[in-house]
Protein backbone atom coordinates (compact mmCIF):
# COMPACT_ATOMS: atom_id res chain seq x y z
CA UNK A 1 0.00 0.00 0.00
CA UNK A 2 1.44 3.03 -0.59
CA UNK A 3 1.88 6.41 1.51
CA UNK A 4 -1.24 8.03 0.31
CA UNK A 5 -3.37 4.63 1.19
CA UNK A 6 -2.39 4.94 4.37
CA UNK A 7 -3.03 8.08 5.04
CA UNK A 8 -6.29 8.19 4.08
CA UNK A 9 -6.80 4.79 5.79
CA UNK A 10 -5.80 6.31 9.06
CA UNK A 11 -7.95 9.12 8.13
CA UNK A 12 -11.03 6.90 7.95
CA UNK A 13 -9.94 5.30 10.67
CA UNK A 14 -9.58 8.49 13.03
CA UNK A 15 -12.97 9.41 11.44
CA UNK A 16 -14.85 6.15 12.72
CA UNK A 17 -13.86 6.88 16.10
CA UNK A 18 -14.40 10.45 16.24
CA UNK A 19 -17.85 9.38 15.61
CA UNK A 20 -18.26 6.70 17.96
CA UNK A 21 -16.70 9.17 20.61
CA UNK A 22 -19.31 11.61 19.77
CA UNK A 23 -22.03 8.77 20.06
CA UNK A 24 -20.57 7.44 23.49
CA UNK A 25 -20.49 10.72 25.03
CA UNK A 26 -23.53 12.27 24.30
CA UNK A 27 -25.57 8.63 24.83
CA UNK A 28 -26.55 9.26 21.03
CA UNK A 29 -27.66 5.43 21.01
CA UNK A 30 -31.05 6.02 22.78
CA UNK A 31 -33.76 6.53 21.18
CA UNK A 32 -35.73 10.47 20.70
CA UNK A 33 -39.04 10.33 20.88
CA UNK A 34 -40.93 13.01 20.43
CA UNK A 35 -44.89 14.56 21.00
CA UNK A 36 -47.39 14.34 18.61
CA UNK A 37 -49.62 16.81 19.99
CA UNK A 38 -49.47 19.36 22.83
CA UNK A 39 -49.25 17.70 26.50
CA UNK A 40 -50.08 19.03 30.11
CA UNK A 41 -48.16 19.04 32.76
CA UNK A 42 -49.36 15.32 34.33
CA UNK A 43 -50.37 13.97 31.29
CA UNK A 44 -50.60 10.51 31.86
CA UNK A 45 -49.11 9.26 28.87
CA UNK A 46 -51.00 7.10 26.04
CA UNK A 47 -50.80 5.22 22.75
CA UNK A 48 -50.27 7.78 20.45
CA UNK A 49 -49.20 10.78 22.36
CA UNK A 50 -45.59 10.21 21.23
CA UNK A 51 -43.36 8.85 18.14
CA UNK A 52 -39.87 8.38 17.62
CA UNK A 53 -37.92 11.42 16.16
CA UNK A 54 -37.27 11.69 12.73
CA UNK A 55 -33.58 11.98 13.72
CA UNK A 56 -33.30 9.12 14.68
CA UNK A 57 -32.17 7.80 11.54
CA UNK A 58 -29.17 10.23 11.80
CA UNK A 59 -28.32 8.73 15.18
CA UNK A 60 -27.34 4.82 14.31
CA UNK A 61 -30.04 4.26 16.84
CA UNK A 62 -30.45 0.48 18.29
CA UNK A 63 -34.31 0.96 18.21
CA UNK A 64 -34.98 1.32 22.21
CA UNK A 65 -36.63 1.99 24.19
CA UNK A 66 -39.94 1.41 22.98
CA UNK A 67 -42.50 4.11 22.65
CA UNK A 68 -44.99 1.51 24.86
CA UNK A 69 -42.68 1.93 27.79
CA UNK A 70 -44.25 5.73 28.29
CA UNK A 71 -47.86 4.63 27.89
CA UNK A 72 -48.95 5.44 31.81
CA UNK A 73 -45.99 7.42 32.90
CA UNK A 74 -46.63 11.57 33.59
CA UNK A 75 -45.14 13.99 31.99
CA UNK A 76 -42.95 16.36 34.11
CA UNK A 77 -43.81 19.54 32.03
CA UNK A 78 -45.96 21.11 29.51
CA UNK A 79 -44.29 20.23 26.13
CA UNK A 80 -45.43 21.10 22.64
CA UNK A 81 -46.55 19.40 20.17
CA UNK A 82 -43.04 17.73 18.05
CA UNK A 83 -40.82 18.99 21.61
CA UNK A 84 -38.66 15.96 22.19
CA UNK A 85 -39.41 13.69 25.16
CA UNK A 86 -37.08 11.07 26.84
CA UNK A 87 -38.15 8.82 29.35
CA UNK A 88 -36.04 10.65 32.40
CA UNK A 89 -38.59 13.74 31.26
CA UNK A 90 -41.24 11.44 32.54
CA UNK A 91 -42.77 10.03 35.78
CA UNK A 92 -44.38 6.97 36.99
CA UNK A 93 -46.57 9.00 39.83
CA UNK A 94 -47.93 12.70 38.89
CA UNK A 95 -46.80 16.16 40.49
CA UNK A 96 -49.41 16.92 42.19
CA UNK A 97 -49.85 20.47 43.70
CA UNK A 98 -52.78 22.23 45.55
CA UNK A 99 -52.96 25.62 45.50
CA UNK A 100 -54.07 27.45 48.83
CA UNK A 101 -58.01 27.85 49.21
CA UNK A 102 -58.37 24.84 46.73
CA UNK A 103 -59.30 21.30 47.85
CA UNK A 104 -58.14 18.37 45.94
CA UNK A 105 -60.80 16.23 44.79
CA UNK A 106 -60.48 12.41 43.40
CA UNK A 107 -63.32 11.70 41.58
CA UNK A 108 -64.00 8.24 39.98
CA UNK A 109 -63.37 8.00 36.15
CA UNK A 110 -65.02 4.67 34.53
CA UNK A 111 -62.12 3.19 32.09
CA UNK A 112 -64.41 4.00 29.23
CA UNK A 113 -64.03 7.52 29.60
CA UNK A 114 -60.21 7.61 30.74
CA UNK A 115 -59.67 7.84 26.96
CA UNK A 116 -61.05 11.29 26.36
CA UNK A 117 -59.92 12.76 29.89
CA UNK A 118 -56.90 13.87 30.91
CA UNK A 119 -54.19 16.82 32.68
CA UNK A 120 -55.57 19.99 31.33
CA UNK A 121 -59.02 18.10 30.48
CA UNK A 122 -61.94 20.69 31.54
CA UNK A 123 -64.98 18.56 33.23
CA UNK A 124 -68.02 19.28 35.09
CA UNK A 125 -68.76 17.17 38.37
CA UNK A 126 -72.51 17.32 38.80
CA UNK A 127 -75.22 17.32 36.31
CA UNK A 128 -77.24 19.53 37.95
CA UNK A 129 -74.06 22.42 38.89
CA UNK A 130 -72.46 24.13 35.45
CA UNK A 131 -69.15 24.67 37.34
CA UNK A 132 -66.41 23.73 34.79
CA UNK A 133 -62.96 22.69 36.56
CA UNK A 134 -59.73 21.15 35.58
CA UNK A 135 -58.05 18.08 35.81
CA UNK A 136 -54.84 18.06 37.45
CA UNK A 137 -54.86 14.08 36.36
CA UNK A 138 -55.78 10.93 35.99
CA UNK A 139 -54.66 7.87 38.09
CA UNK A 140 -54.96 4.28 36.77
CA UNK A 141 -54.32 1.15 38.26
CA UNK A 142 -52.50 -1.62 36.51
CA UNK A 143 -55.57 -3.99 36.97
CA UNK A 144 -57.40 -3.30 33.81
CA UNK A 145 -60.86 -4.32 35.78
CA UNK A 146 -60.18 -1.42 38.29
CA UNK A 147 -61.74 1.91 37.56
CA UNK A 148 -59.59 4.80 37.02
CA UNK A 149 -59.38 8.24 38.90
CA UNK A 150 -59.25 12.03 37.94
CA UNK A 151 -57.38 14.24 40.53
CA UNK A 152 -59.26 17.66 40.01
CA UNK A 153 -58.38 20.69 41.92
CA UNK A 154 -61.62 22.92 43.27
CA UNK A 155 -61.92 26.06 45.09
CA UNK A 156 -63.07 25.33 48.73
CA UNK A 157 -66.39 27.62 48.85
CA UNK A 158 -67.09 25.22 45.46
CA UNK A 159 -66.91 22.02 47.57
CA UNK A 160 -70.28 21.30 48.93
CA UNK A 161 -71.95 22.98 45.55
CA UNK A 162 -70.30 20.74 43.12
CA UNK A 163 -69.95 17.48 45.15
CA UNK A 164 -73.93 17.30 45.95
CA UNK A 165 -75.13 15.36 43.33
CA UNK A 166 -72.69 12.81 43.00
CA UNK A 167 -70.00 13.28 41.04
CA UNK A 168 -70.99 12.64 37.09
CA UNK A 169 -67.80 13.74 35.08
CA UNK A 170 -68.92 15.63 31.96
CA UNK A 171 -66.04 16.64 29.12
CA UNK A 172 -66.12 20.39 28.83
CA UNK A 173 -64.59 23.45 26.21
CA UNK A 174 -61.06 24.42 27.46
CA UNK A 175 -62.32 28.25 27.20
CA UNK A 176 -64.73 27.17 29.81
CA UNK A 177 -62.21 25.88 32.19
CA UNK A 178 -61.92 28.07 35.75
CA UNK B 1 -24.85 52.09 12.17
CA UNK B 2 -25.21 51.19 8.21
CA UNK B 3 -23.49 54.50 7.49
CA UNK B 4 -20.20 53.99 9.45
CA UNK B 5 -19.87 50.57 7.96
CA UNK B 6 -20.55 51.60 4.47
CA UNK B 7 -17.90 54.58 5.18
CA UNK B 8 -15.52 52.16 6.13
CA UNK B 9 -16.29 49.97 3.20
CA UNK B 10 -15.52 52.64 0.74
CA UNK B 11 -12.62 53.72 2.24
CA UNK B 12 -10.87 50.55 2.31
CA UNK B 13 -12.56 50.02 -1.52
CA UNK B 14 -10.80 53.29 -2.39
CA UNK B 15 -6.89 51.88 -0.74
CA UNK B 16 -7.26 48.06 -1.67
CA UNK B 17 -6.52 46.10 -4.79
CA UNK B 18 -9.36 44.20 -6.25
CA UNK B 19 -7.03 41.28 -5.90
CA UNK B 20 -7.01 41.66 -2.60
CA UNK B 21 -10.60 41.25 -1.92
CA UNK B 22 -10.88 38.62 -3.79
CA UNK B 23 -7.55 36.93 -3.05
CA UNK B 24 -7.17 37.82 0.67
CA UNK B 25 -10.62 39.12 1.95
CA UNK B 26 -13.11 36.84 0.67
CA UNK B 27 -11.19 33.73 2.19
CA UNK B 28 -10.39 35.07 5.33
CA UNK B 29 -13.93 36.04 5.48
CA UNK B 30 -15.38 32.78 4.66
CA UNK B 31 -13.09 30.83 6.66
CA UNK B 32 -14.11 33.44 9.80
CA UNK B 33 -17.78 32.54 9.38
CA UNK B 34 -17.34 28.46 8.80
CA UNK B 35 -15.41 29.10 12.00
CA UNK B 36 -18.20 30.79 13.88
CA UNK B 37 -21.03 28.19 12.68
CA UNK B 38 -18.58 25.45 14.05
CA UNK B 39 -18.39 26.65 17.25
CA UNK B 40 -21.81 26.59 17.40
CA UNK B 41 -21.96 22.76 16.89
CA UNK B 42 -18.88 21.87 18.81
CA UNK B 43 -20.38 24.10 21.94
CA UNK B 44 -17.64 26.75 22.34
CA UNK B 45 -19.10 28.88 25.25
CA UNK B 46 -21.18 31.90 24.18
CA UNK B 47 -21.38 31.07 20.06
CA UNK B 48 -24.75 30.81 20.47
CA UNK B 49 -24.86 34.21 21.51
CA UNK B 50 -22.88 35.79 19.03
CA UNK B 51 -24.23 33.96 15.98
CA UNK B 52 -27.56 35.51 17.29
CA UNK B 53 -25.96 39.14 17.55
CA UNK B 54 -24.64 38.78 13.92
CA UNK B 55 -27.83 37.51 12.52
CA UNK B 56 -29.51 40.76 14.43
CA UNK B 57 -30.08 43.62 11.93
CA UNK B 58 -29.16 45.68 15.07
CA UNK B 59 -25.51 44.55 15.12
CA UNK B 60 -22.88 47.10 16.19
CA UNK B 61 -20.02 45.03 16.17
CA UNK B 62 -19.97 45.02 12.35
CA UNK B 63 -17.98 47.72 11.38
CA UNK B 64 -14.77 46.63 13.65
CA UNK B 65 -15.12 43.04 12.58
CA UNK B 66 -14.80 44.01 9.43
CA UNK B 67 -11.84 46.36 9.83
CA UNK B 68 -10.73 43.55 11.79
CA UNK B 69 -10.81 41.02 9.33
CA UNK B 70 -9.51 43.31 6.91
CA UNK B 71 -6.08 44.14 9.09
CA UNK B 72 -6.13 40.26 8.96
CA UNK B 73 -6.41 39.38 5.78
CA UNK B 74 -3.88 42.05 4.97
CA UNK B 75 -1.56 40.63 7.46
CA UNK B 76 -1.92 37.04 5.80
CA UNK B 77 -1.17 38.49 2.13
CA UNK B 78 2.98 38.67 2.56
CA UNK B 79 2.58 35.00 3.92
CA UNK B 80 0.88 34.08 0.59
CA UNK B 81 4.28 33.26 -1.17
CA UNK B 82 5.15 31.27 2.07
CA UNK B 83 2.26 29.08 1.52
CA UNK B 84 2.95 28.56 -1.91
CA UNK B 85 6.45 27.92 -1.04
CA UNK B 86 5.45 25.13 1.02
CA UNK B 87 2.81 23.67 -1.21
CA UNK B 88 5.22 23.77 -4.28
CA UNK B 89 7.67 21.80 -2.65
CA UNK B 90 10.44 24.27 -2.42
CA UNK B 91 9.71 25.13 1.30
CA UNK B 92 9.80 21.35 2.48
CA UNK B 93 12.44 19.17 4.90
CA UNK B 94 14.88 17.22 2.26
CA UNK B 95 13.53 13.74 3.63
CA UNK B 96 10.11 14.83 3.13
CA UNK B 97 10.76 15.93 -0.51
CA UNK B 98 12.39 12.60 -1.41
CA UNK B 99 9.79 10.89 0.06
CA UNK B 100 7.11 13.33 -1.83
CA UNK B 101 8.73 12.65 -4.72
CA UNK B 102 8.57 9.16 -5.01
CA UNK B 103 5.08 9.06 -6.34
CA UNK B 104 5.66 11.70 -9.71
CA UNK B 105 8.58 9.92 -10.36
CA UNK B 106 6.87 6.97 -10.45
CA UNK B 107 4.51 8.53 -13.09
CA UNK B 108 6.55 9.95 -15.30
CA UNK B 109 8.55 6.19 -15.39
CA UNK B 110 4.94 5.11 -16.11
CA UNK B 111 4.63 8.03 -18.38
CA UNK B 112 7.62 7.26 -20.58
CA UNK B 113 7.42 3.91 -20.73
CA UNK B 114 3.72 4.10 -22.20
CA UNK B 115 5.01 7.05 -24.52
CA UNK B 116 7.51 4.68 -25.74
CA UNK B 117 5.65 2.31 -26.34
CA UNK B 118 3.19 4.12 -28.19
CA UNK B 119 6.09 5.69 -29.90
CA UNK B 120 7.19 2.31 -30.93
CA UNK B 121 3.79 1.12 -32.04
CA UNK B 122 3.74 3.95 -34.73
CA UNK B 123 7.23 3.68 -36.04
CA UNK B 124 5.78 -0.13 -36.83
CA UNK B 125 2.50 1.04 -37.98
CA UNK B 126 4.66 3.16 -40.43
CA UNK B 127 7.32 0.71 -41.46
CA UNK B 128 4.46 -1.82 -42.34
CA UNK B 129 1.87 0.47 -43.57
CA UNK B 130 4.90 1.61 -46.61
CA UNK B 131 5.59 -2.21 -46.82
CA UNK B 132 1.96 -3.20 -47.59
CA UNK B 133 1.41 -0.63 -50.19
CA UNK B 134 4.69 -1.39 -52.17
CA UNK B 135 4.32 -5.57 -51.65
CA UNK B 136 0.76 -5.80 -52.32
CA UNK B 137 1.62 -3.58 -55.72
CA UNK B 138 4.12 -5.90 -56.29
CA UNK B 139 2.50 -8.81 -55.46
CA UNK B 140 -0.33 -8.04 -57.66
CA UNK B 141 1.86 -7.36 -60.49
CA UNK B 142 3.70 -10.71 -60.54
CA UNK B 143 0.39 -12.19 -60.17
CA UNK B 144 -0.86 -10.85 -63.04
CA UNK B 145 2.57 -11.46 -65.51
CA UNK B 146 2.69 -15.24 -64.00
CA UNK B 147 -1.01 -16.01 -65.27
CA UNK B 148 -1.57 -18.98 -62.88
CA UNK B 149 -4.38 -20.70 -62.41
CA UNK B 150 -7.22 -19.46 -59.49
CA UNK B 151 -6.57 -20.73 -56.39
CA UNK B 152 -9.88 -19.04 -54.40
CA UNK B 153 -9.16 -21.61 -51.16
CA UNK B 154 -6.09 -18.36 -50.64
CA UNK B 155 -8.89 -15.57 -51.53
CA UNK B 156 -11.13 -16.96 -48.78
CA UNK B 157 -7.91 -17.46 -46.61
CA UNK B 158 -7.32 -14.21 -47.20
CA UNK B 159 -10.82 -12.42 -46.60
CA UNK B 160 -10.92 -14.32 -43.01
CA UNK B 161 -7.45 -12.94 -42.18
CA UNK B 162 -8.49 -9.50 -43.27
CA UNK B 163 -11.80 -9.83 -41.36
CA UNK B 164 -9.64 -10.67 -38.24
CA UNK B 165 -7.82 -7.54 -38.50
CA UNK B 166 -10.69 -5.32 -39.57
CA UNK B 167 -12.33 -6.49 -36.19
CA UNK B 168 -9.45 -5.54 -34.08
CA UNK B 169 -9.37 -2.02 -35.26
CA UNK B 170 -11.48 -0.59 -32.49
CA UNK B 171 -8.13 -1.23 -30.03
CA UNK B 172 -4.31 -1.81 -30.80
CA UNK B 173 -4.14 -4.47 -33.60
CA UNK B 174 -1.02 -6.11 -33.14
CA UNK B 175 1.70 -5.88 -35.38
CA UNK B 176 1.80 -9.62 -36.20
CA UNK B 177 -1.86 -9.14 -37.11
CA UNK B 178 -1.34 -6.59 -39.35
CA UNK B 179 1.41 -8.52 -41.06
CA UNK B 180 -0.51 -11.91 -41.16
CA UNK B 181 -3.16 -9.92 -43.31
CA UNK B 182 -1.01 -8.41 -45.50
CA UNK B 183 0.91 -11.75 -46.19
CA UNK B 184 -2.53 -13.37 -47.03
CA UNK B 185 -3.65 -10.61 -48.71
CA UNK B 186 -0.14 -10.83 -50.97
CA UNK B 187 -0.15 -14.59 -51.58
CA UNK B 188 -3.90 -14.68 -52.46
CA UNK B 189 -2.48 -11.39 -54.99
CA UNK B 190 0.25 -13.84 -55.85
CA UNK B 191 -1.41 -16.40 -57.34
CA UNK B 192 -5.11 -15.23 -58.75
CA UNK B 193 -4.47 -11.25 -59.94
CA UNK B 194 -4.18 -12.87 -63.40
CA UNK B 195 -8.84 -12.91 -63.58
CA UNK B 196 -8.97 -10.24 -61.34
CA UNK B 197 -12.15 -10.69 -59.67
CA UNK B 198 -13.55 -7.68 -57.38
CA UNK B 199 -12.93 -9.42 -54.54
CA UNK B 200 -8.79 -8.77 -55.02
CA UNK B 201 -9.67 -4.82 -54.78
CA UNK B 202 -11.90 -5.38 -51.99
CA UNK B 203 -9.06 -7.26 -49.94
CA UNK B 204 -6.17 -4.56 -51.04
CA UNK B 205 -8.76 -1.59 -50.47
CA UNK B 206 -9.99 -3.12 -46.54
CA UNK B 207 -6.45 -4.23 -45.60
CA UNK B 208 -4.77 -0.42 -46.77
CA UNK B 209 -7.33 1.54 -45.24
CA UNK B 210 -7.65 -0.32 -42.24
CA UNK B 211 -3.50 0.34 -41.80
CA UNK B 212 -4.04 3.74 -42.69
CA UNK B 213 -7.00 3.54 -39.71
CA UNK B 214 -4.35 1.90 -37.39
CA UNK B 215 -1.56 4.45 -38.05
CA UNK B 216 -4.12 7.21 -37.57
CA UNK B 217 -5.02 5.98 -34.42
CA UNK B 218 -1.13 5.14 -33.50
CA UNK B 219 -0.46 8.84 -34.47
CA UNK B 220 -3.31 10.36 -31.79
CA UNK B 221 -1.96 7.89 -29.43
CA UNK B 222 1.11 9.10 -29.38
CA UNK B 223 0.77 12.54 -29.49
CA UNK B 224 -1.41 11.97 -26.01
CA UNK B 225 0.99 10.09 -24.83
CA UNK B 226 3.66 12.93 -25.35
CA UNK B 227 1.76 15.74 -23.58
CA UNK B 228 0.73 13.10 -20.43
CA UNK B 229 4.68 12.90 -20.43
CA UNK B 230 5.59 16.86 -20.81
CA UNK B 231 2.93 17.51 -18.34
CA UNK B 232 5.37 16.71 -15.74
CA UNK B 233 8.95 18.04 -15.95
CA UNK B 234 12.60 16.38 -16.48
CA UNK B 235 13.36 17.32 -12.84
CA UNK B 236 10.31 16.51 -11.42
CA UNK B 237 9.18 18.37 -7.70
CA UNK B 238 7.44 16.39 -4.71
CA UNK B 239 4.23 18.33 -5.64
CA UNK B 240 1.68 18.88 -8.46
CA UNK B 241 1.91 22.01 -7.73
CA UNK B 242 5.49 22.03 -8.02
CA UNK B 243 5.66 20.49 -11.43
CA UNK B 244 3.32 23.17 -12.43
CA UNK B 245 5.24 26.18 -11.49
CA UNK B 246 8.50 24.64 -12.48
CA UNK B 247 6.77 24.33 -15.71
CA UNK B 248 5.42 27.61 -16.32
CA UNK B 249 8.69 28.74 -15.18
CA UNK B 250 10.71 26.98 -17.26
CA UNK B 251 9.80 28.96 -20.44
CA UNK B 252 11.74 32.29 -20.21
CA UNK B 253 14.89 29.60 -20.13
CA UNK B 254 13.83 27.78 -22.94
CA UNK B 255 12.83 30.49 -25.16
CA UNK B 256 15.37 33.27 -24.41
CA UNK B 257 17.61 31.76 -21.84
CA UNK B 258 16.97 33.72 -18.55
CA UNK B 259 15.60 32.51 -15.28
CA UNK B 260 12.24 33.48 -14.86
CA UNK B 261 12.88 34.86 -11.13
CA UNK B 262 14.96 37.09 -12.39
CA UNK B 263 13.09 38.15 -15.38
CA UNK B 264 9.73 38.09 -14.04
CA UNK B 265 9.54 41.18 -11.11
CA UNK B 266 11.48 43.31 -13.54
CA UNK B 267 9.03 42.81 -16.74
CA UNK B 268 5.95 43.71 -14.31
CA UNK B 269 8.02 46.86 -13.90
CA UNK B 270 7.95 48.23 -17.27
CA UNK B 271 4.05 47.33 -17.72
CA UNK B 272 2.17 50.46 -18.29
CA UNK B 273 -1.00 50.78 -15.53
CA UNK B 274 -3.26 51.24 -18.86
CA UNK B 275 -1.95 48.07 -20.66
CA UNK B 276 -4.59 44.84 -20.92
CA UNK B 277 -1.74 42.88 -19.59
CA UNK B 278 -1.63 44.67 -15.93
CA UNK B 279 -5.03 43.66 -15.76
CA UNK B 280 -4.61 39.95 -16.81
CA UNK B 281 -1.59 39.65 -14.20
CA UNK B 282 -3.82 41.00 -11.34
CA UNK B 283 -6.67 38.60 -12.50
CA UNK B 284 -4.49 35.48 -13.06
CA UNK B 285 -2.81 36.05 -9.75
CA UNK B 286 -5.44 36.76 -7.31
CA UNK B 287 -7.34 33.48 -8.73
CA UNK B 288 -3.89 32.29 -7.44
CA UNK B 289 -3.49 33.98 -4.34
CA UNK B 290 -6.96 33.11 -3.42
CA UNK B 291 -7.04 29.73 -4.42
CA UNK B 292 -3.62 29.25 -2.11
CA UNK B 293 -5.33 30.87 0.58
CA UNK B 294 -8.10 28.68 0.61
CA UNK B 295 -6.58 25.61 0.64
CA UNK B 296 -4.14 26.63 3.55
CA UNK B 297 -7.94 28.10 5.56
CA UNK B 298 -9.42 24.91 4.71
CA UNK B 299 -6.95 22.87 5.80
CA UNK B 300 -6.47 24.82 9.08
CA UNK B 301 -10.40 24.54 9.24
CA UNK B 302 -10.26 21.41 9.35
CA UNK B 303 -7.03 20.42 11.64
CA UNK B 304 -8.87 22.83 14.31
CA UNK B 305 -12.85 21.96 14.54
CA UNK B 306 -12.62 18.15 13.71
CA UNK B 307 -10.77 17.40 16.87
CA UNK B 308 -13.09 20.06 18.41
CA UNK B 309 -16.03 18.77 16.61
CA UNK B 310 -15.14 15.46 18.14
CA UNK B 311 -14.80 16.22 21.94
CA UNK B 312 -17.32 18.73 22.21
CA UNK B 313 -19.97 18.47 20.01
CA UNK B 314 -23.13 16.72 20.72
CA UNK B 315 -24.24 15.54 16.93
CA UNK B 316 -22.47 13.47 14.27
CA UNK B 317 -23.81 15.07 11.25
CA UNK B 318 -21.01 18.31 11.35
CA UNK B 319 -18.55 16.24 12.03
CA UNK B 320 -19.07 14.05 9.44
CA UNK B 321 -20.43 16.60 7.33
CA UNK B 322 -16.51 18.31 7.90
CA UNK B 323 -14.73 14.63 8.08
CA UNK B 324 -15.93 13.78 4.67
CA UNK B 325 -16.71 17.15 2.80
CA UNK B 326 -13.38 18.77 4.12
CA UNK B 327 -11.26 16.17 2.15
CA UNK B 328 -13.43 16.60 -0.86
CA UNK B 329 -13.35 20.77 -1.14
CA UNK B 330 -9.42 20.46 -0.43
CA UNK B 331 -8.64 18.36 -2.96
CA UNK B 332 -11.14 20.66 -5.24
CA UNK B 333 -9.02 23.82 -3.95
CA UNK B 334 -5.65 21.91 -4.56
CA UNK B 335 -6.63 21.51 -8.04
CA UNK B 336 -7.92 24.99 -8.34
CA UNK B 337 -4.10 26.35 -7.24
CA UNK B 338 -2.37 23.97 -9.97
CA UNK B 339 -4.88 25.46 -12.80
CA UNK B 340 -4.56 29.02 -11.53
CA UNK B 341 -0.69 28.04 -11.24
CA UNK B 342 -0.54 26.90 -15.07
CA UNK B 343 -2.80 30.04 -15.81
CA UNK B 344 -0.51 32.92 -14.09
CA UNK B 345 1.83 30.96 -16.01
CA UNK B 346 0.55 31.24 -19.49
CA UNK B 347 -0.09 35.40 -18.88
CA UNK B 348 3.69 35.23 -17.56
CA UNK B 349 4.91 33.89 -20.73
CA UNK B 350 2.69 36.10 -23.18
CA UNK B 351 3.96 39.34 -20.74
CA UNK B 352 7.84 38.03 -21.16
CA UNK B 353 7.33 37.85 -24.64
CA UNK B 354 5.58 41.16 -24.74
CA UNK B 355 7.86 43.36 -22.37
CA UNK B 356 11.69 41.80 -22.48
CA UNK B 357 12.80 44.46 -24.47
CA UNK B 358 11.49 46.90 -22.64
CA UNK B 359 13.43 45.92 -19.56
CA UNK B 360 16.37 45.99 -21.81
CA UNK B 361 15.36 49.40 -22.62
CA UNK B 362 14.95 50.12 -19.20
CA UNK B 363 18.40 48.90 -17.93
CA UNK B 364 20.35 51.11 -20.75
CA UNK B 365 20.61 47.77 -22.54
CA UNK B 366 21.20 47.72 -26.82
CA UNK B 367 18.27 45.57 -27.79
CA UNK B 368 19.97 42.57 -29.38
CA UNK B 369 19.40 42.18 -33.53
CA UNK B 370 19.59 37.84 -32.42
CA UNK B 371 17.90 35.18 -30.00
CA UNK B 372 21.69 34.11 -29.18
CA UNK B 373 22.59 37.41 -28.66
CA UNK B 374 19.64 38.22 -26.28
CA UNK B 375 20.44 34.93 -24.83
CA UNK B 376 24.05 36.41 -24.09
CA UNK B 377 22.61 39.50 -22.72
CA UNK B 378 20.17 37.86 -20.00
CA UNK B 379 23.02 35.44 -19.25
CA UNK B 380 25.44 38.29 -18.54
CA UNK B 381 22.52 39.89 -16.53
CA UNK B 382 21.35 37.27 -14.45
CA UNK B 383 25.13 36.48 -13.58
CA UNK B 384 25.42 39.55 -12.73
CA UNK B 385 22.88 40.04 -10.05
CA UNK B 386 23.66 36.42 -8.86
CA UNK B 387 27.27 37.96 -7.95
CA UNK B 388 29.17 35.45 -10.82
CA UNK B 389 32.80 37.28 -11.85
CA UNK B 390 32.40 37.82 -15.20
CA UNK B 391 34.81 37.53 -18.28
CA UNK B 392 33.00 39.88 -20.58
CA UNK B 393 31.62 43.68 -19.67
CA UNK B 394 28.13 44.91 -20.26
CA UNK B 395 27.68 47.72 -23.09
CA UNK B 396 25.68 50.51 -22.23
CA UNK B 397 23.39 52.04 -24.39
CA UNK B 398 24.41 55.97 -25.17
CA UNK B 399 21.55 56.85 -27.48
CA UNK B 400 19.27 59.34 -26.24
CA UNK B 401 15.49 57.67 -24.65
Amino acid sequence: MTIRGLLALAYCIALTLGVWWIVQRNDLTTMDFVATRDLALNQMLQKGDIQAAAWNRIKSVEGTPNADQFIGRYVRGPLPKGAALRLEATDTVPNLAVVPGHLTLLSSLPRSMAAGINAGTCVRLNSQDQTVFRVQAILCPLNVAAECSAVIDIPAPNVNATTAGGAALAVMAATDCK
Amino acid sequence: MAGIFGQIVTAFQGILTRAFWFGYFLPVAVFTALSLLLAQYAAIAGADTVLAEVASPTWTWAAPVFAALIVLAYALGPLVPLFRAILDGRRLPERVINQLRRYPQAMQDRARDQMNKAGDYLKDTNVLTLFARSQLSADRARGVTAATADQPALIVAAQTEVDRFLAELNGEPPIASMQAAVDAVGAALRVNSAVLVPILDALITGVLNGLDRVRNNAVALNERRLEIYNKLPPDVQPTEIGNARILSERYSWNAYGVKFEFIWPRVQMVIPENDPSAQRIEAARSLADFAVLTLVLSVLLMAIWLPLLALRGKSTVPFLALGIGGPLFVRFIYQLVVESQISLGEVARGVIDKFRFDVLKLLHIKPPATLSAEREIWAALSAVASGEVQTADIVWDQSPP
